[in-house]
């Protein structure tokens, strides 16, 4: 099991809480100190089963220089959804945890942590 | 980020000539116990970082007589950065208070008792509103890689809450961390080290949850970084505009100050034992 963290996330600080209350087995991941790849977004968004823009921070400073809002979340725009990512990771929802079943989980809630681990 | 620091609010007063005048009137007076300990928290850090206090670096030999030298860093490193913290010895003074021992008998302070209210109140007027809590037993996990192998180095760090607050206009986000030890003596290394570099040994800022509809601060940004010791914590305060800018920076200090000293109010009432019995 491996978690996407950015300390600065009270989520991702309460997730980890529950995950050693849990005793689990996790890898620890900063992504913005280790950024995904391209590759590894691909990864991630085919265990949530969810598009680039699912789990993008619309919120962040860079999302509005980008124009993120305007941009198309279609087939034809993922791509560059992808890159936008992979290029300024602080776009990327947090945490996220990939279970040892394979699939993976925006652990914002103890609900869905505790879904990851049941996996 | 070119906000000042980054110092101790109450910098222009000497602690440890605070507390040695305090500790002769208290013999003079034969206070109570109670006194004692009602004194502690302020008068602790400054005592043990002027007395007892022994930073190793040895790559920069210290101007000061009496440091000894010797490095856990990697070489070369100059600046305690990713790789080299120095190593501090900290004890506590002969003459710390006879009722240390009690006082540490208590619980560390629980998030709930440090942070009680989600709107807050000072005694300026101006109020705050708690958009954010987070608490954590690793306290690796809310801090700088610096301040985490400097915490290392020592006893166990026992519990690191970190609030964010936001003023009425929802411009300023501040992170008020209050980082727990088991010993004096580590909560005194903290508390020593991040006054003579807040950059390397700093807490980690909470960015607002989504919820909070407020920005998320650029990365870089100029900010206020302050901190005051209790007993057994350290309450750091970091202060930033939600837009990063560097201005009005009295404004924002302003603003970090008032939130250190009210949560810094509330731990060390709880570490003295007036309140929340633990």
């Amino acid at each position: 099991m491996e978690i996407w963290i950015n300390p600065a996330c009270s989520k991702c600080r309460s997730a980890l809480t529950l995950l050693d209350a849990e005793g689990a087995d996790y890898t620890v991941r900063r992504y913005l100190e280790e950024v995904p790849s391209e590759d590894e977004i691909r990864d991630v968004l085919d265990r949530l089963g969810l598009e680039p823009w699912d789990i993008t921070r619309t919120q962040e400073a860079v999302a509005g220089e980008l124009g993120l809002r305007a941009w198309a979340r279609d087939a034809a725009s993922r791509e560059r959804w992808i890159a936008a990512l992979a290029g300024h990771p602080r776009l990327i929802q947090r945490p996220i945890i990939t279970a040892d079943d394979g699939t993976a989980v925006v652990a914002r809630t103890d609900e869905a942590v505790r879904d990851a681990l049941s996996r | 980020m070119t906000f000042d620091d980054q110092g101790n609010p109450d910098a222009c007063v000497d602690p440890y000539a605070e507390f040695m005048a305090r500790e002769e009137r208290i013999r003079r007076r034969r206070r109570t116990r109670r006194a004692v300990g009602a004194g502690a928290g302020v008068l602790l850090a400054g005592a043990i970082a002027a007395g007892a206090a022994t930073v190793v670096d040895e790559e920069r030999p210290s101007a000061a007589s009496g440091t000894t030298v010797s490095d856990t860093g990697a070489p070369g490193t100059g600046a305690p950065g990713a790789g080299a913290v120095p190593s501090v010895g900290v004890t506590l003074p002969s003459d710390a208070p006879r009722s240390l021992p009690s006082l540490l008998s208590r619980p560390v302070i629980r998030p709930e008792q440090a942070f009680p209210a989600t709107s807050v109140r000072l005694t300026d007027g101006s109020r705050y509103t708690r958009v954010d809590l987070a608490t954590t037993t690793d306290c690796a996990r809310g801090t700088s890689p610096g301040l985490a192998r400097l915490i290392e180095q020592g006893g166990e760090c026992s519990r690191l809450t970190a609030g964010l607050f936001t003023d009425t206009d929802r411009l300023s986000q501040i992170t008020v961390t209050v980082l727990s030890f088991a010993r004096v003596e580590d909560a005194s290394r903290v508390f020593m080290m991040a006054s003579t570099d807040p950059v390397t040994y700093q807490v980690v800022s909470l960015d607002p949850p989504p919820e909070a509809g407020l920005p998320t601060v650029p990365p870089g940004s100029a900010g206020v970084f302050r901190r005051l010791m209790t007993v057994r914590s350290v309450v750091f305060a970091n202060g930033q505009w939600g837009d990063g800018k560097e201005s009005r920076e009295a404004e924002l200090t302003a603003q970090t100050e008032g939130l250190l000293r009210h949560v810094n109010a509330t731990v060390v009432a709880y570490e003295e034992g007036r309140t929340g019995r633990g």
